[in-house]
C-alpha cells in the first residue's frame, strides 16, 4: 500500500459486471439455466482479508420482506476486524447500501465479540479468522424484480499493524420464480444462520438464561463502579466476558469477574471523560455478556438500560475523609487502651 | 476486644489502600493535570512539558509506519493546524517500542518529517511511559493541554477516518482556548493504528 492514497482500492472489487461475466462464463461452460453462485457476490480480496456479500436467498423474493443478507469476511491468520465498539483502537466496518433504493433501513448486526489483546496492554474487540455480519433491513420486492445490490464498504483490518480499505461490493439475485416458494441457498443460508446464532440476544429469548441486573456504586475517586449481576436460570459459563457499547460520557475500565454459586458478578470501574463537566444523574448502559452456555449451546446476552449514578466525591474530599477516619480510629484506640489501663473506680 | 482492634486496623488499611490505588482506566480525563514528561527529541535534546507552561500544548502520537499517521502527515493535517495556531506548541510523541518493527530511527524520522513539512519537535518515548500516562491508544491520538497545564481536549484529530479531514477537533479546541472558552467537544474517540508499545 504505497503511498497511502485515501483508501487503497482492493484489487478485485466485485461488481455486477464481474458477477455477470462469471455467470456468463459458467453458462457457456456448463449451459446451466441459472447463474451460478448467485447467493454470493464476488470476493473483494486484499492480502489481509477477503470480503463479499452473501444472501440466504437464491432468488429475490417477490414481495416486501426482511433482508436475508450478510457481509462475509475471511481473514488472513492474525488479522482482525471489529465489533461495534472497537475497543482501544480501530473501528467497525461501515456499509452503505444507499445505491440500492429497493433496500431500506439497512444496518450491520454484530455477532458476539472477542477480546483481542494487543501489545502494551491495549485491547480490541472484534473477530479473527472469519465473521459474517448479518445485515438487517427491508427488501421492497415485487414480482419479476431482481435484486441488484450495490454496496460501498469501508473497513479497517488490523494485526499489529492496521490497513484501512474501501471496497465496492455487489450481489445479483434473479427475480424469484412466481410459481415456486421462496428459494434458499443452502450453503449461504447455513453460513448466515451460523453467525446469526452468535448475535447477542435478550435474556427472555434463551431458555435458562440468567436475569441480569445493573447498578452503579461509588468507588475510590475519581472512579465509580458498575456492577452487573447475572443470576438465576440454568446456565454454565466457561469463559464469560463483558463488553459495553462506547459511552459518550464515561471511560470504562476492564471488567473484574467473580463467579459465585448463584451466578456471575462483574465490577467495572468507570469515570467521566471530562472532569470539568458535571456528570449526568443517570447513564444509559448497553452491555453484552459473552461465553454463556445453555442447553442449546453457547450464547451471548445483551441489554440496555438507564441507571442512576452515585453522587461523586472529589478526590480531595475523600482524602480528607480518609485522614479524618484515620484520626478518629487512632483516637478511639488510644482512648480504649487508656481505659483498660486505668483502674475501674466503681468495681 | 483484641479482635475488635485488629478488625479496626484492617478497616484503616483498607481505606488507605482504596485511596492510594484506583483501578486502571486508560485515558487522562479532561480537567485533570497533564502528566509531566521529559523526553528526548530526534536530536537527543531533552524537551519537557513544563518548558511550555503559559502556552497551550498539543501532543500528537505519531508513527510514520502507521497508515493513519502517514496519511495525516502527507495531507499536512497536523502541520497546517499547527501553522494556524502560532500561540500553541505542537509536539509529536512517538511511543513505538524500540524493538517493534514499526520503530523509526532518528535519521529516517527526520527524513519523514522533512518530506511532510513537519517542523515541530518529535519526541521519543520508547519506554511507552508517557504514552501510558496519557492513555494514548492510537496513532494519531491527540491531547491538548491548556496554558495552565490542564488537559483540555482528548481524542481524535478530526471527525474520523471516513471524514476526509473534516471537522478538525484540535483546530476547534485551540480556537476555543484562544478566546478563553472550553473546547466542545472536549473528548472524542481517537482512531488509527494501535500504539506499538
Amino acid at each position: 500500500m504505497e503511498p497511502w492514497s485515501l483508501y487503497p482500492k482492493s484489487r478485485a472489487c466485485g461488481s455486477i459486471h464481474h458477477a455477470a461475466t462469471v455467470a456468463a462464463i459458467a453458462l457457456s461452460l456448463f449451459a446451466l439455466p441459472e447463474p451460478l453462485a448467485a447467493a454470493t457476490g464476488a470476493w473483494s480480496t486484499t492480502p489481509e482479508a477477503k470480503v463479499r456479500l452473501i444472501s440466504g436467498w437464491s432468488a429475490a423474493p417477490a414481495s416486501e420482506t426482511d433482508l436475508d443478507l450478510g457481509l462475509d469476511f475471511e481473514l488472513a491468520p492474525g488479522w482482525h476486524v471489529y465489533w461495534k465498539n472497537s475497543g482501544d483502537a480501530g473501528y467497525a466496518p461501515k456499509l452503505d447500501l444507499s445505491a440500492t433504493p429497493e433496500v431500506t433501513g439497512s444496518k450491520l448486526l454484530f455477532p458476539a465479540p472477542h477480546r483481542l489483546d494487543l501489545p502494551g496492554g491495549l485491547v480490541s474487540f472484534g473477530y479473527e479468522n472469519a465473521v459474517v455480519y448479518p445485515i438487517a433491513g427491508r427488501w421492497h420486492g415485487a414480482p419479476g424484480k431482481a435484486l441488484h445490490l450495490r454496496a460501498r464498504l469501508e473497513y479497517l483490518v488490523c494485526a499489529d499493524e492496521c490497513v484501512p480499505y474501501a471496497a465496492e461490493l455487489a450481489l445479483l439475485l434473479p427475480a424469484a420464480d412466481p410459481e415456486a416458494n421462496a428459494a434458499l441457498d443452502p450453503e449461504s443460508s447455513e453460513r448466515l444462520a451460523r453467525f446469526r446464532r452468535q448475535l447477542p440476544v435478550d435474556s427472555s429469548e434463551v431458555a435458562g438464561a440468567p436475569a441480569v441486573a445493573v447498578h452503579a456504586e461509588a468507588g475510590a475517586p475519581p472512579f465509580s463502579v458498575l456492577v452487573l449481576v447475572a443470576e438465576g436460570g440454568k446456565f454454565s459459563a466457561a469463559s464469560p466476558d463483558l463488553f459495553f457499547e462506547t459511552h459518550p460520557f464515561f471511560a470504562l475500565g476492564k471488567p473484574e469477574l467473580s463467579i459465585g454459586a448463584s451466578g456471575l458478578r462483574f465490577r467495572v470501574p468507570f469515570r467521566p471523560f471530562d472532569e470539568t463537566k458535571s456528570p449526568p444523574a443517570t447513564a444509559e448502559i448497553a452491555w453484552t455478556i459473552t461465553g454463556l452456555e445453555g442447553q442449546d449451546g453457547p450464547y451471548a446476552l445483551t441489554g440496555r438500560g438507564t441507571i442512576p449514578l452515585p453522587a461523586r466525591q472529589s478526590s480531595r474530599r475523600t482524602t480528607w475523609v480518609a485522614a479524618l477516619s484515620l484520626l478518629i480510629t487512632a483516637a478511639a484506640l488510644a482512648f480504649w487502651r487508656r481505659r483498660r489501663r486505668s483502674p475501674n473506680p466503681h468495681p | 476486644m483484641k479482635a475488635q482492634s485488629s478488625s479496626m486496623s484492617v478497616l484503616v488499611l483498607t481505606t488507605l489502600f482504596a485511596v492510594a490505588c484506583g483501578p486502571a482506566v486508560a485515558d487522562v480525563a479532561v480537567g485533570t493535570a497533564a502528566p509531566a514528561f521529559s523526553l528526548k527529541n530526534l536530536d537527543g535534546k531533552t524537551v519537557s512539558l513544563a518548558d511550555f507552561r503559559g502556552k497551550p500544548v498539543v501532543l500528537e502520537w505519531i508513527n510514520p509506519n502507521c497508515p493513519f499517521s502517514r496519511r495525516h502527515s502527507e495531507a499536512k493535517t497536523m502541520a497546517s493546524t499547527a501553522g494556524k495556531h502560532p500561540e500553541a506548541v505542537w509536539l509529536g510523541i512517538n511511543s513505538t517500542n524500540g524493538g517493534s518493527g514499526d520503530f523509526v530511527a532518528p535519521e529516517q524520522h527526520r527524513a519523514f518529517n522533512a518530506k511532510n513539512g513537519i517542523g515541530y519537535d518529535v519526541l521519543y518515548d520508547t519506554s511507552g511511559e508517557t504514552g501510558r500516562a496519557y492513555g494514548a491508544n492510537t496513532t494519531p491520538h491527540m491531547i491538548v493541554v491548556d496554558k495552565n497545564g490542564m488537559v483540555a481536549y482528548n481524542g481524535a484529530i478530526d471527525e474520523g477516518a471516513m471524514s476526509g479531514g473534516k471537522g478538525n477537533y484540535v483546530d476547534a479546541a485551540l480556537t476555543a482556548l484562544s478566546v478563553g472558552k472550553s473546547p466542545d467537544p472536549s473528548t472524542t474517540k481517537p482512531y488509527g493504528c494501535s500504539v506499538k508499545y
